[in-house]
């Protein structure tokens, strides 16, 4: 029942309309019945009265009819005319035997002269008993005129204080009128119960007009004076609790005498009411019903809609499986119908997704989820495996220079041959150029070797003709350790960067490799805290005038003092930062500290110019260049005084910005270096129009410089073409003082290495100034 | 017949006295025209002569022919008997009942009746117990001057002497108080022509037919 009443439900809407709707129409039908029966019963009232009425007539005239015969019979009987003018008592007696036969109430003969002769009246004794007397007019005048006697109507007449109907006829000798003889009833209450039970309304005798009126006799007895001031009241107000009706019955003492039928309504309505307990159930019984039929209807709405409603939750919950059969409407069937195939598309749409969210959308291969799940299943399955991660080398350069759409084919060329190769393999795309091979634990060398013969075949695209080379780093399950199997694919991928970087096919994957790893992950993390916790230190390594033996100048190299650690070279956190883009705050730190040192060393009379490395990220724009502008106006620094070196690959990247950038540093007086040279690929056509003064040998070819004759030519053409083209040369990595003497006598003009010193740091660096067999240069005074 | 020539040989005995003098009465409607069988008697207003104050002439029969009395109305002087003679082939069964002077009797087919002597100067109205509709007056009046206008509507008196008199007219169907008018005149005044005329200020009620007015027609055939 509560859920019935819940307002905001459909099936509640429903049955509340239909039980509104039924509550109108039952209000109105039963108001509309009502109306009848109103109407119905004051007809019947109405009808009743009036036929109570034409009964009353046709009673009322028939006695005075019947009357008036027999008045005629009797006046024309000869015995009684022929004692009329006898002696009065024969004539009584002989009147007497007439009114005898009729039982009549009076008998009454008057002369020609309207004197009444002879008056009897009846009376009832004290016996009960009917008694006949001599009433009290006789001999007086009869209170009729004469030419009333003879009408058609009922003569009424007053007498002894009675009120009769009398019926009269005329004695006549031969044609000559010589009395009146009459016979009557009297007019009483009797009467008027005999009329009421003959035409079953009230009736009540009244004389007078409208609402001046006495009463003679009622059928009702006492009772009728208050139905006669109720009548009054009604002829004044159209009250409506009686019906009544009058009939005029003729004259009485000039006073006319009229008939009233009445009836109650209350007493019609009373047998009325009966009904209404029978109606009362009707009602009860059709509300019932109708109540329940409603309720049906709207279950049998409602209930295909529930139906519907779990299936959505079901749905909702992921369950596909159930189908929604509703046996309802058309519009309902309809609407399941759609539902149906509304879950088959969201099944469909789902099953894309899902094949989309673990396979590759290019290869159609599985992909990393469906790799994640694959190794997850095996390792707990404990099943030993290998895992072979496989890059397509240079398809990153086949996307560049053949387009996107080519890239993707051989990708996907790729993938066809991984599939046809049949090595009991699963094979996985990461996506892009990287695959994943599962497979059963054994000889990898041999298993590596057949996948590579599968797939080193030449691939040809639009007269293209690709080599594809591939590198493969392996892990295998054993080797999982304490984590989860896509610790696996990580590992892969170390060895796979592994085997790329040695530009071999093939790596098995090794501790120290995750080793190194996590510690690149650990230092890229902390540098930018290093900066600014001052854990970064400058180490200075002086270089060597060759043509006075001074110490001229210095390079600034960065080195990091890990709190933990200790010292970290700088191989090991350059390239990180250079990747985390954390290069140009290092720069700029390096930058400001050594300028500082070197204003310290002017403090101190020390000329030593300083050199500081810059990388790639500082001559891409001018924000560098103008923060270190910035700085050598700063601290009034001469021109020349500091050196920025540059490697070739910085350079060679952006040539055009690099050179304005260059150019830009230069005019403000910075002298700039080409630092590592000749391990790069730059070309001397490149060089040459680069505005820098200074090549710095790599130390490759300087280190083994005093036994290697090829690398004496080559440092030797080096000097030689950087002297040619006004640049002066700095030599790096001497460890011996033959090269230092070699290279000397090659007219280099710098040297920097361990023979010299180590780079050290500022105060040992201060030190050794102070011991060292170099002159140092001073500013001159 | 009788009575004309008594009265011939009363004016020659008046004529002994006293000239007999002759009066004539004229009766019409107030449309001027002759009503007859209209009663007429006039009644001195001072004593007659012993010889002429009783008529004892015989008098007029009233007979029952086709069932109605005939002659409808008769006058008869007071202290007469009444002629009845019934003409009719059934019986009748004649009364008065009105009156001093009431009678009854029955009268076969055939047979004539004298009733005992009218004593009471007044009207009898007649019927017949077996003929319902059947009508006959008799006026008795207490003069000798009396008779009915002829077809005219004049009756002619021979008066015993001339004087003040009082002329009554009557009829069941005159239209007044007691169905009769009463004059005073002086006969000497009337002027040469002797004639009196009486003019109705109102129409004569109709006289009741004297026939069966039931359907029973078979009784005719009787």
């Amino acid at each position: 029942m509560i859920k019935l009443l819940n307002m905001r439900s459909l099936q509640s809407k429903i049955l509340i309309l239909f039980i509104f709707l039924l509550l109108i129409v039952q209000t109105v039908s039963f108001y509309l019945t009502y109306q009848a029966n109103q109407q119905l019963d004051n007809t019947q009232l109405n009808n009743r009265i009036e036929s109570a009425k034409k009964l009353f007539r046709t009673q009322f005239e028939n006695r005075r009819y019947y009357l008036a015969a027999f008045a005629e019979t009797a006046a024309k009987d000869y015995g009684l005319k022929s004692v009329l003018n006898e002696d009065r008592k024969s004539f009584l007696v002989a009147l007497n035997n007439h009114r005898k036969r009729i039982n009549s109430d009076i008998a009454i003969a008057i002369d020609s002269q309207g004197e009444i002769l002879a008056e009897l009246v009846t009376y009832l004794s004290n016996s009960g008993d009917v008694k006949v007397k001599v009433g009290d007019e006789q001999g007086q005048a009869f209170p009729l005129p004469s030419g009333l006697y003879s009408q058609e109507q009922a003569q009424l007449v007053e007498l002894s204080g009675q009120l009769y109907q009398l019926g009269m006829a005329p004695i006549k000798s031969g044609s000559r009128v010589v009395g009146w003889l009459g016979f009557g009833y009297l007019i009483n209450t009797q009467l008027a119960k005999e009329f009421a039970e003959l035409t079953d309304v009230n009736i009540a005798f009244l004389v007078g007009e409208q609402s001046n009126v006495n009463l003679i006799a009622s059928s009702r007895g006492a009772d009728a004076i208050e139905d006669i001031e109720q009548y009054l009241s009604v002829l004044q107000s159209q009250q409506a609790d009686y019906i009544f009706n009058t009939l005029p019955l003729g004259e009485v003492s000039q006073q006319p005498l009229s008939v009233l039928l009445y009836q109650s309504k209350a007493d019609v309505l009373a047998q009325a009411g009966v009904e209404w307990p029978q109606l009362t159930v009707v009602i009860a019984m059709t509300l019932l019903l109708s109540v329940t039929g409603a309720v049906g209807i709207a279950r049998s709405i409602t209930s295909p809609i529930k139906r519907l409603l779990a299936q959505v939750n079901a749905i909702t919950h992921g369950d596909y499986d159930g189908a929604v059969e509703v046996d309802g409407s058309i519009e309902l069937r309809k609407l399941s119908n759609e539902f149906n195939s509304m879950t088959k598309a969201i099944v469909s749409r789902e099953e894309t997704i899902s094949f989309q969210a673990f396979h590759d959308p290019l290869s159609h291969l599985p992909n990393r989820n469906s790799l994640l799940k694959a190794l997850e299943a095996r390792q707990q399955a404990g099943e030993q495996f290998l895992v072979l991660q496989l890059c397509v080398l240079g398809a990153e350069e086949v996307k560049d220079t053949l387009g996107y759409k080519v890239g993707d084919q051989l990708i996907i060329e790729v993938a066809n041959r991984i599939l046809k190769c049949n090595l009991n393999l699963s094979c996985y795309h990461l996506g892009a150029e990287h695959f994943v091979l599962l497979a059963e634990l054994q000889s990898i060398d041999e298993l590596v070797q057949r996948i590579l013969s599968d797939l080193n075949m030449r691939c040809q695209y639009e007269n293209v003709e690709l080599d594809l080379q591939f590198a493969i780093g392996g892990a295998d399950s054993s080797q999982i350790n304490g984590g989860d199997a896509s610790e696996l694919l990580q590992k892969t991928n170390v060895a796979l960067q592994h085997a790329k970087k040695e530009k071999i096919p093939y790596q098995h994957y090794q501790t120290q490799f995750d080793i190194n790893a996590m510690e690149r992950l650990f230092l890229t993390n902390s540098l930018k805290q290093a900066i600014e916790l001052n854990e970064l230190v400058l180490h200075y390594q002086p270089k060597l005038s060759l043509k006075n033996m001074t110490i001229s100048h210095v390079e600034a190299l960065v080195r990091w003092h890990h709190p933990d650690k200790g010292l970290i070279p700088p191989d090991a956190f350059i390239s990180i930062a250079e990747k985390t883009g954390q290069m140009a705050a290092l720069t700029r730190w390096v930058t400001t500290t050594a300028v500082r040192q070197y204003v310290a060393w002017r403090e101190q009379g020390v000329d030593i110019k300083v050199a500081i490395n810059i990388s790639a990220e500082n001559i891409k724009d001018k924000s560098y260049a103008d923060f270190v502008i910035d700085l050598k106006d700063q601290y009034d620094i001469v021109d020349g005084a500091i050196t920025l070196e540059v490697t070739e690959d910085a350079v060679v990247g952006d040539i055009s910005t690099a050179t304005d950038i260059l150019c830009y540093l230069r005019e403000h007086g910075f002298k700039l270096s080409i630092d590592d040279y000749g391990t790069g690929y730059s070309s001397l056509a490149q060089l040459k129009h680069l505005p820098v003064q200074e090549l710095k040998v790599d130390r490759s070819f300087v280190q083994h410089l005093a036994s290697d004759n090829s690398d004496k030519i080559i440092v030797l053409s080096t000097i030689e073409l950087a002297h040619n083209m006004g640049l002066t040369v700095v030599a790096e990595g001497i460890e011996d003082e033959t090269t230092l003497k070699w290279l000397e006598l090659q007219g280099c003009e710098l040297a920097q290495g361990y023979f010299i010193s180590r780079p050290l740091p500022v105060d040992a660096f201060d030190r050794w100034l102070e011991d060292t067999i170099y002159r140092i240069k001073q500013y001159e005074e | 017949m009788f009575k004309y020539i008594t009265l011939l040989v009363l004016g020659l005995l008046v004529t002994k006295v006293q000239a007999a003098k002759s009066f004539e009465v004229s009766v019409v409607s107030k449309d001027n025209q002759p009503v007859s069988d209209m009663v007429v008697y006039l009644t001195p207003k001072f004593l007659l002569p012993e010889g002429v104050r009783q008529d004892s002439g015989p008098n007029e029969t009233i007979g029952q022919r086709d069932k109605k009395f005939m002659p409808y109305i008769s006058v008869v002087q007071k202290g007469q008997a009444l002629h009845f003679s019934n003409q009719d082939d059934i019986t009748h069964h004649i009364y008065s009942i009105g009156g001093e002077n009431r009678f009854e009797f029955k009268l076969k087919s055939g047979e004539v009746k004298q009733t005992q002597h009218v004593n009471s100067a007044e009207e009898i109205a007649m019927g017949c117990n077996i003929h319902d509709w059947m009508s006959g007056f008799v006026l008795v009046v207490d003069t000798p001057l009396y008779g009915k206008t002829n077809d005219a509507g004049s009756i002619s008196f021979t008066l015993p002497q001339e004087g003040d008199y009082d002329l009554t007219i009557w009829h069941p169907q005159l239209d007044v108080e007691g169905n009769q008018r009463t004059y005073s005149l002086d006969t000497e005044s009337i002027g040469a022509a002797r004639i009196y005329r009486v003019v109705l200020e109102k129409t004569m009620l109709p006289i009741p037919e004297q026939k069966n007015q039931e359907e029973f027609e078979f009784l005719e055939e009787y």
